[in-house]
């Protein structure tokens, strides 16, 4: 299977790159098609805690993209109670077979870190984002408080 | 040392510098000689100017390029060199005039008298290799308009004019230009082929005769890969978008390159997707209604009639049964659902009256179409923009339509604003925060307790 070189090489290169964002990462030792990982982001109100997502790859990977997931609760406009995240770098009309997937969480990171009100899953969360700052980054705040994971020691 | 031996020690020095494919010697006590093949290195943004195609505009005379034809020295040694004579020497080129050939010869004459009673080969080919563009004063955009003298001349003017050790390899100044893109071309293709490529989909690196180049674009993918991709795309009915798989290069496969790599039946599968999709795009085109001709029709919209090319079946384009002049159509679409229903419902006796009253073809086609249709309503809805019938296979309610690449939204059916699609799920309205309504709940269910928990 071609996924699986491909996904092996990924996960090495990743593993040795210790990329600062996304740590922890987990994968059965039988199915590299599906990863865990601790998302770490170092933006407040976020940077209080980690939140884990699960990362599943399509057996036709790197021909159609892989899909992102959160697993932990997080208070973000754009990423919904289920922990579905819309990620445009991996949509099936704009997927890149040579798009890598350090690629895809620098993408995701960057969106974590960075809300994008104007499209966002939970129009609730975008509305107080937009509107009262103050009140999203405080509720944002108490929520990765209670709900987030712990980060690994810096 | 005499003679003989410094040009044997220079034949074998020479031998052990360059390969074969670039030296090549004669080493027969009474003959001593050979050729060397010398290639220009040329800066990396390198062009020449022909003619240019629209008189008007000069630079659509410019071409780039990589590689020029290579000068060539064929050389004989005589048995009193290096002591006393010269080597005797030719010098052969496609892109030079006669008049930068003769003082190239002059200045490997000057090289030999500088030099003389000492081996010269080395020398020379460096000076051939290394300085002749700087000697000759040659820059980019290298003019090759006016470099071959028509033959029309007499012999003898030509040969009183230049020296006769220039020969310049070339017919006409007609084909000069066409012979400099093919051998670059062909250098190139050589090139790549014995080169290495990583391929950025499988992440091995391969030999470039397992590789392909996307033409636009010049990124290069493993052969493996791309027809794996192509496969895909093509079973996928994504016809249009055989594109590299590079980050947001959008340059595209050339058919030629698809046919090379894919099975014929997935190409001709690509060949026909692709004939339709265009067609489709053309509302006065449809297919001729006889199932086994299936040829593309002109409409006569006016009318309502079409007139198959292939088999001459003339046919209402309404109804798609044969031709009826001014006379509504004998059964129009909703009735052969009745139809159906009628013809399920009917004992034997009244199955073969419906038969006789319609045709037998005709109730098969109210029930294939009644199947159809129904399949249709239940798992796909319209393109807003085009009308096709588009399934959702998977991912949010934010929807793109494979043919016309509108966006629209999976619950309401409605457009969505090219710019924004997003915003349609933030609104107010019957779709805000629906954006991934329906898609498989339980799958994505959180571990442990409800989400609803947390106060505020």
């Amino acid at each position: 299977m071609a996924a699986t070189r491909r996904l092996q090489k990924e996960l090495h290169d990743l593993r040795k790159s210790e990329f600062r964002f996304f740590q922890d990462i987990k994968v059965d030792d039988t199915n590299i098609l599906n990863w865990q990982g601790l998302i770490v982001p170092d933006r407040p109100p976020y940077n209080k805690g980690a939140f884990k997502i699960e990362i599943n790859f399509p057996a036709e990977y790197p021909f159609k993209p892989p899909k992102v997931t959160f697993k932990t609760k997080i208070y973000h406009p754009n990423i919904d109670e289920k922990g579905q995240v819309c990620l445009p770098i991996i949509s099936t009309e704009n997927w890149k077979p040579a798009t890598k997937t350090d690629q895809v969480l620098q993408s995701l990171v960057a969106l974590v870190n960075d809300p994008e009100p104007e499209h966002p899953l939970r129009g609730d969360l975008a509305e107080e984002y937009t509107k009262d700052r103050k009140k999203f980054m405080k509720n944002a705040e108490d929520f990765t408080k209670k709900f987030g994971e712990k980060r690994p020691s810096d | 040392m005499d003679d003989q031996e410094e040009q044997d020690d220079e034949l074998l020095a020479l031998e052990s510098i360059y390969d074969e494919t670039v030296l090549s010697t004669i080493k027969d006590t009474d003959d001593k000689g050979g050729q060397f093949t010398a290639c220009p290195h040329l800066p990396e943004k390198f062009y020449i100017q022909s003619e240019p195609l629209n008189k008007g505009n000069v630079e659509s005379g410019l071409h780039k390029i990589q590689h020029l034809p290579p000068i060539v020295i064929h050389f004989q040694l005589p048995t009193n060199y290096p002591s006393i004579a010269p080597p005797h020497f030719t010098l052969t080129c496609k892109w030079l005039t006669h008049n930068q050939l003769s003082s190239l010869c002059q200045r490997l004459d000057e090289l030999w008298e500088e030099n003389k009673g000492m081996v010269i080969l080395f020398t020379w080919i460096n000076f051939l290799q290394e300085e002749l563009f700087d000697f000759l004063q040659l820059s980019s955009p290298l003019d090759i308009r006016n470099i071959v003298i028509s033959h029309n001349s007499s012999k003898n003017e030509e040969n009183n004019l230049f020296d006769s050790r220039c020969i310049q390899d070339i017919v006409s100044q007609d084909l000069l230009l066409m012979a400099i893109l093919d051998y670059n071309k062909q250098m190139k293709a050589d090139i790549f082929e014995r080169s290495m490529f990583l391929c950025s989909v499988c992440f091995i690196e391969k030999q470039g005769t397992n590789c392909i180049c996307f033409m636009d674009c010049d990124h290069v993918f493993c052969k493996e890969c791309m027809r794996d991709y192509f496969v895909i795309q093509i079973s996928d009915g994504n016809v249009q978008n055989l594109i590299c798989p590079h980050d947001k290069c959008q340059s595209e496969a050339h058919p030629s390159q698809v046919k090379a790599l894919v099975p014929d039946d997935i190409y001709k599968r690509y060949d026909d997707l692709l004939l339709k999709s265009s067609l489709d795009t053309m509302m006065d085109i449809m297919y001729c209604p006889r199932r086994l001709c299936q040829c593309p029709v002109l409409l006569d919209r006016e009318n309502n009639i079409g007139r198959c090319p292939s088999c001459q079946f003339v046919f209402c384009h309404l109804c798609k049964l044969v031709y009826h002049g001014l006379s509504p159509c004998r059964i129009k679409a909703a009735e052969l659902n009745k139809l159906k229903e009628e013809y399920e419902n009917a004992d034997d006796e009244g199955k073969k009256f419906l038969e006789k009253k319609y045709g037998r073809r005709i109730i098969h086609q109210a029930i294939e179409e009644s199947i159809t249709r129904e399949w249709l309503d239940n798992y796909t809805k319209p393109c807003p923009a085009c009308g096709t019938s588009i399934q959702k296979i998977d991912g949010c309610n934010k929807m793109t339509c494979m043919k016309c690449r509108n966006y629209f939204c999976w619950l309401c059916g409605d457009s969505l604003s090219r710019s924004n699609p997003y915003s349609h799920f933030n609104m107010d309205g019957p779709c805000r925060n629906q954006l991934f309504q329906g898609m498989g709940e339980e799958e994505f269910d959180f571990e442990g307790d409800e989400f609803g928990e947390f106060e505020l």
